[in-house]
């Protein structure tokens, strides 16, 4: 288990405020972030290539904090893989092994069988310059890979594959981190991967550790509205808390949200409420309890379709603004409502699912 | 029309310098040809100069290169304090004039410090061990500057990535940012190789210009040039912009070479 207690680390205007996190053994966590906000930089730290100003790292319970990075048996892929140029393929996979002292059978053993694990054996004679990015990426894995460290480090690693072929990649490398049994802590930018990809998630946003948790519990329930800002979460609203039955009702100015949850009155709150949790409501039929407490009418403003669903933006009657809420919904829903610009409608908010900060 | 003009006249700048510079080098062989009926070459002391340049110029160039290597290591992949100062300091010799860092070089060698070596480790002023120092002293920097610019143009992740593999500092720099750099640094070896063999002013104040036992390529020059023997120094110079071209040609070559297996 790899553990990061209270690590600071200040580079010129740049730093990491008092990260702690833990990394389970046999498990794929991802570090989610947007570009620039540490994650490249904790991670090397952790690798001991940066070393912190405070706090402290350990691996399986030993502190590794000052070990040098040749000593604490890390593996690490770099976002631009970094293949030796000067070497093959093979070479590349056993440049670790010199080190370890491991010998010669078994280092033929363990590259034999990365190669077979990685499908790359036809490729151990070729030089890494005119590999394809799917090949690259499978070498530099293998080479992390091939000194048998109990954790490997990697990231971003599919930044420079094409879409086709990285989802593809997400699934094999999966599969090939749960038949080795290694720890794996991924650091990407994207959500889709870290979604796929996660059993636990760690957002860091801005040089500190915004949440943990599992995947579930970050999508469905961010912490911080930075973290729903960086999920793409759309509908977020401040107002003013007032006492209702049922909970509390925000003011958020021309309309009011309805939360199960009790929120001292006249208190500021900000709410978010996901695109999907946003849904058409017809009035010819009868609304589920969960979309009874905030219904809304309104006219569609604009829609904008994407492969695989439909945005669209939605006006509350009287608003002054240009939309109130985005909502998503898979594609077929438009022709089935026959969802056109400036049709009047009316949303409905799948209540529990509103999420208050 | 106006690309054309313009292009027109750069090419003709082009011709008008290779013209100059082989007028330069025709006018060497004519003169060559038409003293050759007043005397012969002492072929002896010629082949001496030659040999003697060839073997300071290797000597000193491998010394540098050899200093070069850590120096520029430090300099490219870490931050310390007076980092620019030193910096600064170490490209001094590429903008100072080498008879002042002959001149310099003289001076130390008058100091306590500088005749405990001359007087224990190795006698230095007017032998040939100067020609070497004063080489080294006008190279050095040269070869930093250029070892360094090699290091930097190599991404320290290759390092990283060897010391989380297993690798030290010092396995990290000779497994891989060596190997990297290898035709950055054979071309550094040839450059300040080529400019310890033309180097003259720093070498004339320290070994002085001793024929027979300090004569360089450029001393041997001067000296024919002082002795109004045109018919040597014409083929000192002939010999020297043999011993040029050749190394620039190969220079190119490696260039070349290295852009494309780069690319």
């Amino acid at each position: 288990m790899l553990s990061i207690r209270n690590l600071t680390l200040r580079m010129g205007q740049f730093s990491l405020k008092e990260i702690s996190c833990d990394f389970h053994k046999r498990s794929y966590s991802v570090l989610l972030g947007p570009t620039g906000s540490g994650k490249s930089t904790l991670i090397k730290s952790v690798l001991g290539l940066y070393p912190p100003q405070q706090g402290r790292v350990f691996l399986n319970n030993q502190e590794i904090t000052r070990t040098p990075p040749e000593l604490r048996g890390i593996g690490y892929v770099p976002q631009d893989l970094a293949l030796f140029p000067h070497l093959s393929v093979e070479g590349n996979i056993r440049f670790g092994l010199r080190f370890r002292n491991i010998p010669p059978p078994d280092a033929d053993r363990a590259v034999d069988s990365l190669c077979r694990l990685l499908s790359i054996h036809d490729l151990r004679g070729r030089g890494v310059r005119n590999l394809s990015g799917g090949e690259k990426q499978k070498v530099a894995l293998a080479r992390a890979l091939a000194p048998r460290p109990g954790i490997v480090l990697l990231d971003e690693p599919f930044s420079s594959i094409d879409e086709g072929a990285r989802r593809v990649l997400w699934l094999e490398l999966k599969q090939i981190a749960a038949e080795l049994g290694i720890t794996v802590v991924h650091i990407t930018h994207n959500l889709e991967e870290a979604y796929t990809l996660g059993e636990s998630i760690s957002v860091l946003i801005d040089g500190t550790l915004v949440q943990s948790g599992s995947k579930q519990e970050i999508f469905e329930r961010p912490a911080t509205e930075s973290v729903a800002r960086y999920l793409n979460y759309r509908n977020i609203f401040t107002g003013r808390a007032e006492d209702h039955q049922n909970g509390s009702r925000i003011d958020c100015g021309h309309f009011k949200i309805l939360v199960n949850k009790r929120i001292s009155p006249r208190t500021q709150a900000t709410v978010c409420v996901r695109q999907q949790d946003l849904k058409i409501v017809r009035e010819e039929y009868p609304l589920r309890d969960s979309l009874k407490a905030n219904v809304f009418s309104g006219e569609i403003v604009s829609l904008l379709s994407l492969p695989e669903s439909c945005v669209m933006m939605f006006r509350i009657e009287g608003s002054p603004h240009r939309y109130d809420f985005e909502l998503r919904f898979p594609a077929y829903i438009r022709e089935r409502h026959a969802l056109r610009e400036g049709n009047k409608i009316r949303v409905a908010i799948l209540t529990p699912n509103i999420i208050i900060f | 029309m106006r690309n054309k003009l313009f292009i027109a006249a750069s090419f003709s700048v082009l011709a008008v310098l290779v013209i100059f510079f082989l007028a330069l080098i025709l006018s060497l062989i004519t003169q060559m040809q038409a003293s050759v009926a007043v005397r012969g070459v002492d072929w002896a002391e010629l082949i001496f100069a030659v040999k003697l340049t060839l073997l300071t110029a290797t000597v000193s160039s491998l010394l540098a290169i050899l200093f070069s290597i850590p120096v520029s290591y430090v300099l490219a992949r870490y931050r310390f304090p007076l980092k620019s100062f030193v910096d600064a300091l170490l490209y001094l010799p590429i903008v100072l004039s080498p008879i002042g860092l002959g001149a310099m070089l003289l001076i130390f060698f008058n100091t306590a410090p500088g005749r405990f070596i001359e007087d224990h480790i190795i006698r230095i002023v007017f032998e040939v061990p100067a020609i070497v120092a004063a080489q080294f002293i006008v190279i050095i920097g040269l070869a930093v500057s250029l070892v360094k610019s090699t290091f930097e143009h190599v991404n320290p992740e290759y390092e990283n990535i060897a010391r989380t593999l297993g690798a030290t500092r010092l396995q990290a720099l000779t497994r891989v940012l060596l190997p990297l750099s290898r035709n950055g640094i054979l071309a550094a070896f040839l450059l300040t190789w080529a400019r310890a063999v033309g180097e003259f002013g720093a070498t004339v104040t320290l070994a002085g210009a001793t024929p027979m036992k300090t004569e360089t390529l450029p001393v041997a020059i001067f000296l024919s040039l002082a002795s109004a023997d045109v018919h040597r120094a014409c083929a000192l110079i002939l010999i020297s912009i043999a011993i040029s071209l050749t190394v620039l040609i190969f220079i190119r070559k490696l260039y070349a070479f290295n852009t494309k297996s780069h690319a």
